[in-house]
C-alpha cells in the first residue's frame, strides 16, 4: 500500500521534474536567440548593411533613423513610421532569418 | 473517455478526482514549462496607421494621415472601415485618404498649357483638349479637359471630363523636392497602382544628392564616431569616412570637411556609397511610405513584375519602399 503511494508522489515528481528542466532549457535558448539578434546585418559582407539590430531598436544606416522594436518568443514587430512590421525570426546557421506570410528575408552577419 | 469526476482512490484512502489531477498538477506544469504556442492577434497594431507611443496615451496625439484623436485603444481611426472626420472641413471621407478641401484657395494645381494655377479642388478646363496638365501637389498628369481630383477623390469640385487610366494620387511628403521625380517614374508609379488597385501612395524621399550624403555621414560621424559607421558601409562608403577622418585629423572646419567628403563620394561613384545618391537623370531613386500603401502585398508583387522597375526593396530589409527606376 505505502509502496503504491510511494510510487505515485515518485511519479509526479519524475513528470514535474521533466517539465521544469525543459523549461530551464527552453527560456535559456530564447534568452540567447534575442541576444542573438544583436549585430550588423546586412545582404552580404561587401554591401552596405541594411540595419544594425540594437536591444530595443534597429538603426537602418540609409536612412539614418532607428525604430523602435519588441520580440515575443520567435515574433518580431518592428515600429515603423505608422505601422508596424510583423514577421518570424530565426537563425539558419550564421544568417538571420526574417520571415513573413509571404516572403523570407536572409541577412549575414556583418559585425557582432 | 474523460470524465473529470473520476477519483484517483490511494490504497491509503488520499483521494484526488482526475479535473483536481489535471488543475493542480498537470495544467500548472504544463503551462509553466512549456510555451504554449498561440496566434497573436494584434489588433491595434494590424489597424493603426499613425503613429502613437504604445504604452503612453499621453503622445498619442493625432493621427497625420487624417487628423483625428486616436481612441481609447490607440487605434487610428483611419484604419477603421467607418469614415473619418476630415481636419479641415470635417467632410466625412474615406479613412486613410487624403481630404484635398485643404487646398481650397490655396492653389497648386498649374496647367502648362494655359499657365494659369488653380485650386486643385476645381476642374481647370483650358482650351487644350488632350494636352499635358499637370497638378504639381499631387503629382498628377491629365488630359486637361479633366479634373483628375475632383474626379478620383468623388468630392465636391467642378467635375466635368472622364479620369484617364492614369488616376492614381502620387502624395509628396513634407519637404520633399517632387521635381527629381520624373514623368518616366510617375507613369511607372501609376502602372503599379493600377496593377495593385490601389488609388495613392506616398513618396517620402526622393534621390539623395552627395552634398546631403556627405553631411549626412558627416553628422553621424561626428555623434556615433567614425569606427561605429564604418561598421555600416562597404568599401566605398569607408573611403568617404576615411576623408572625414584625414579632415578632423587637419583640424579641418566641418564645410572643409564636408567638401572633402563630397569629392570622395564623387570618386567612388555617388550610387556605390548609397542607394539613395544617384543622378535623377539617369536613375529616379524613390522612397514610398507603406503606411500610405492600402494593400502591400499586391504593391510589392506589382513592383517586382513591372519591367520599368531596376531595383527595389521591401521592408524589413528596408523600413519603406526603395524603388529605383532607369530614366
Amino acid at each position: 500500500m505505502k509502496s503504491k503511494i510511494l510510487k505515485s508522489i515518485v511519479l509526479i515528481l519524475i513528470v514535474s521534474l521533466f517539465f521544469m528542466c525543459q523549461n530551464t532549457k527552453s527560456k535559456v535558448t530564447k534568452a540567447d536567440e534575442k541576444d542573438k539578434l544583436v549585430g550588423v546585418w546586412g545582404p552580404s559582407i561587401n554591401e552596405n548593411a541594411s540595419f544594425r539590430i540594437q536591444p530595443d531598436s534597429i538603426y537602418y544606416p540609409e536612412y539614418f533613423k532607428s525604430y523602435k522594436y519588441t520580440t515575443r518568443k520567435d515574433s518580431i514587430f518592428i515600429h515603423f513610421d505608422g505601422w508596424i512590421f510583423k514577421g518570424i525570426f530565426c537563425f539558419r546557421n550564421d544568417s538571420l532569418v526574417l520571415k513573413t506570410q509571404d516572403k523570407e528575408n536572409v541577412y549575414v552577419r556583418i559585425v557582432e | 473517455m474523460y470524465n473529470p469526476d473520476e477519483v484517483f482512490e490511494t490504497s491509503s484512502g488520499f483521494k484526488l478526482l482526475t479535473s483536481d489531477f489535471l488543475i493542480f498538477v498537470l495544467m500548472p506544469a504544463i503551462q509553466t514549462t512549456t510555451s504554449i504556442s498561440r496566434y497573436t492577434s494584434d489588433a491595434r497594431a494590424q489597424s493603426y496607421t499613425g503613429e502613437y507611443n504604445p504604452g503612453n496615451p499621453t503622445t498619442w496625439g493625432t493621427c497625420p494621415l487624417c487628423g483625428c484623436s486616436f481612441d481609447s485603444s490607440g487605434n487610428c481611426c483611419c484604419g477603421g472601415v467607418n469614415g473619418c472626420g476630415c481636419q479641415y472641413c470635417g467632410a466625412t471621407i474615406t479613412c486613410g485618404s487624403t481630404c484635398y478641401c485643404q487646398y481650397w484657395n490655396g492653389g497648386g494645381c498649374h496647367c502648362d498649357n494655359c499657365g494659369t494655377d488653380y485650386d486643385c479642388y476645381s476642374c481647370h478646363d483650358c482650351n487644350s483638349y488632350n494636352g499635358p496638365c499637370y497638378c504639381s501637389t499631387h503629382g498628377i498628369s491629365y488630359d486637361c479637359t479633366s479634373c483628375p481630383l475632383c474626379n478620383n477623390s468623388g468630392e465636391g469640385g467642378g467635375g466635368g471630363g472622364t479620369p484617364g487610366e492614369n488616376t492614381g494620387l502620387i502624395n509628396f511628403g513634407e519637404g520633399i523636392n517632387s521635381e527629381t521625380v520624373s514623368q518616366i517614374t510617375r507613369n511607372i508609379l501609376q502602372e503599379v497602382m493600377s496593377c495593385a488597385g490601389i488609388t495613392s501612395l506616398r513618396i517620402t524621399s526622393t534621390t539623395r544628392t552627395p552634398e546631403s550624403q556627405a553631411s549626412a555621414m558627416y553628422d553621424n560621424c561626428e555623434n556615433l564616431g567614425a569606427t561605429n559607421q564604418k561598421d555600416l558601409y562597404a568599401n566605398a562608403g569607408d573611403q568617404v569616412i576615411d576623408a572625414y577622418s584625414q579632415g578632423k585629423a587637419q583640424n579641418l572646419s566641418r564645410d572643409q570637411i564636408i567638401q572633402m567628403m563630397i569629392s570622395k563620394i564623387n570618386e567612388v561613384g555617388p550610387t556605390n556609397v548609397s542607394k539613395h545618391c544617384a543622378n535623377p537623370d539617369v536613375l529616379n531613386v524613390i522612397d514610398i511610405s507603406p503606411s500610405s500603401i492600402s494593400n502591400q502585398g499586391a504593391f510589392e508583387n506589382c513592383l517586382a513584375s513591372n519591367p520599368g522597375i531596376s531595383n527595389f526593396i521591401a521592408p524589413p530589409t528596408d523600413p519603406v519602399f526603395h524603388i529605383e527606376i532607369p530614366q
